[in-house]
């Protein structure tokens, strides 16, 4: 595990490596992309461990911090959706220029799913790993909005329901800003249907009837799909669980699974 | 011009990760920092370093832009810090992790006094590292220990006598803590630890001391806190509304009267922020009362004596 820095000094990402043991390494990196916000604290521990789990099966693994969230640098709220997909296309350079790779895949988690399908046609992976993403950004804050009206009035957290924000874009802990908020109310997969045909893989942490419809769609369009299911015990949309931590459960053995079908350029260096 | 950040790796092997936070203009060289003691943010509970809400990340960057140099990193087994292995040779956990920190930074920044903070979990190692370290000159406690006193038990009857839907809620907040929210991580994150034989593995026994929150008793605690204060040390405790032992600032003095060197202790209460500071005002709040704090720290608060500087004989 090595933390660094990358990508522009002034405004460096944070990224971890997850190296291969040298005798399994395969040419064949994978980018891990997280959420946002407080999924994105939420997830941490859950993507190290996915993170070990991938490189311990030969794959050199990438995960970072987008542009304003974690340890990377910039303020939330002036982050952008386009900013975020430009982040996804230096992460995967960066893994090819530091693991020497050549294939690439993208894993992402809930909006990082999104984003990294927005990233899909710049970086072509060789698989698009779909994990518990946000379909709809519209929902996705809709659902946002209405969390943190619930957490705002639990009496577990709070000696007196009242009303805490200092704006109306302050959500779950975080202050998102308009034009963020705009934006990623924009945002969906539904460009993925455009792509060339591409290795899709959907992970599930609990049938969503509309991951079920885009699988269903993309099919239809050509692409490579198909979906697994994981043990992962979590509620993206409770209010008394989020601060929960996320565990991995199965994620990364189903995740190497899922990617286990060669590409062609991917095989092992002699 | 902004502040700028590094990434470092230290401790054994290099395994622990942490991100130095320089204020604008500060190179980093030794003598560039001034007199000003090293912030540490420690972990809250599980959280990685980013902090609940990712507030370390705020924080450390708001401190930097006020001359403070800071560091937000893991401690061993949490976050992006591998797992300490070998005995600890009776030494708490995260005294070792914080003392590799300090060599660290007295390597490569020349720091020499430190200032140490934390929330929960994160503000009882604040008090450990305090306690075991001389070089700490400060220490702050979101929601540290508390004691039910006289104070407490008027509120909480009142509160129940003009309230009476809040009873429920009141029984619920009891039962929720003393299940305990990291008690409950640890339940589910054990079936996943490999065991501590497993080559790389995390050791469950090394982390189990993490995952709950051993508040000390009072007597001790005063004991410890009265030798922290001894050494010159400055001590900052904000409690929140979401920490149902403390209701008011002048429990504090209930809980340890005639304090010795009492006047080196500033005690807040927020009463409208909850444990972790989701809301963005409290937390704002909070910053602004460690701000503060960190500002009132003499330049030369301890005499810091030989430059192990170390008081558990290590």
């Amino acid at each position: 595990m090595r933390p660094f820095f990358f990508g522009d000094s002034a405004a460096p990402l944070l990224g971890v490596m997850h190296d291969p043991p040298p005798a399994l390494a395969r040419n064949h990196g994978i980018v891990l992309c997280p959420p946002i916000g407080q999924e994105h604290i939420r997830a941490h521990w859950a993507l190290r461990q996915v993170a070990s789990s991938l490189a311990k099966a030969g794959y050199h693994c990438l995960r970072f911090d987008w542009s304003g969230v974690g340890d990377s640098a910039g303020e939330l709220e002036q982050a952008t959706v386009a900013r975020w997909v430009d982040d996804a296309a230096l992460a995967a350079q960066e893994l090819r220029d530091v693991a020497g790779v050549r294939t690439i895949s993208l894993v992402g988690l809930r909006l990082g799913a999104t984003i990294a399908a927005l990233a899909t046609g710049r970086v072509a992976p060789a698989a698009l790993v779909l994990w518990d993403p946000v379909i709809d950004g519209r929902a996705y804050v809709a659902a946002l909005r209405r969390l943190h009206v619930e957490v705002e009035g639990d009496p577990l957290r709070y000696w007196e329901p009242t009303a805490h924000k200092k704006s109306e874009t302050e959500l779950l802990g975080f202050e998102l800003g308009p034009t963020l908020l705009a934006d990623i109310e924009a945002t969906s997969t539904s460009g993925l249907a455009a792509l060339p045909r591409t290795k899709i893989r959907f992970l599930l942490s609990s049938a969503v009837a509309e991951a079920a419809e885009l699988e269903e769609t993309l099919r239809r369009c050509g692409h490579d799909v198909s979906a697994a299911k994981t043990d992962l015990q979590v509620s993206w949309s409770s209010h008394r669980e989020v601060e929960d931590l996320l565990l991995a459960g199965d994620a990364g053995r189903r995740l190497a699974a899922l990617l286990s079908e060669p590409a062609p350029s991917e095989a092992r260096p002699q | 011009m902004s502040s700028s950040e590094r990434v470092h790796s230290f401790g054994p092997s290099g395994g622990l990760a942490g991100i130095v936070t320089l204020p604008p203009g500060d190179d980093g060289s030794p003598g560039a920092g001034g007199d000003r003691p090293f912030v540490l943010l420690l972990n809250a509970g599980l959280v990685h370093r980013a902090g609940p809400f990712g507030m370390h990340v705020q924080l450390a960057r708001r401190l930097a832009r006020c001359g403070f140099r800071v560091l937000r990193f893991d401690q061993a087994g949490l976050g992006d810090s591998d797992a300490r292995s070998g005995a600890s040779g009776g030494e708490e956990p995260v005294v070792l992790d914080a003392r590799d920190a300090m060599d660290s930074l007295r390597t490569r920044y020349g720091a020499r006094r430190f200032v140490v903070g934390g929330l929960c979990s994160g503000a009882l190692n604040a008090h450990r590292v305090g306690l075991a370290d001389s070089r700490v000159v400060g220490i702050w406690l979101l929601d540290g220990y508390a004691y039910p006193t006289q104070t407490y038990y008027l509120h909480v009857a009142r509160s129940k006598m003009s309230r009476p839907e809040t009873w429920l809620a009141s029984a619920q907040r009891v039962l929720t803590r003393a299940k305990d929210k990291l008690g409950e991580l640890r339940t589910r994150t054990a079936p996943e630890v490999a065991p501590a034989s497993a080559p790389g593995a995390d050791s469950l026994a090394a982390r189990e001391s993490l995952f709950f929150v051993d508040w000390p008793e009072r007597p001790r605690a005063r004991a410890e806190l009265e030798t922290i204060l001894r050494r010159g040390a400055r001590v900052l405790f904000v409690y929140t509304g979401g920490w149902s032992k403390f209701v008011a600032e002048e429990q504090f003095d209930e809980m340890f009267p005639r304090l010795e060197r009492r006047d080196q202790v500033t005690v807040r209460y927020q009463r409208n922020a909850d444990h972790t500071y989701l809301s963005l005002g409290e937390r704002e709040a909070m910053f602004r009362n460690v701000e503060s704090f960190l500002r009132a720290i003499p330049e030369a608060a301890v005499d810091l004596g030989s430059t192990s500087a170390t008081t558990s004989g290590r």
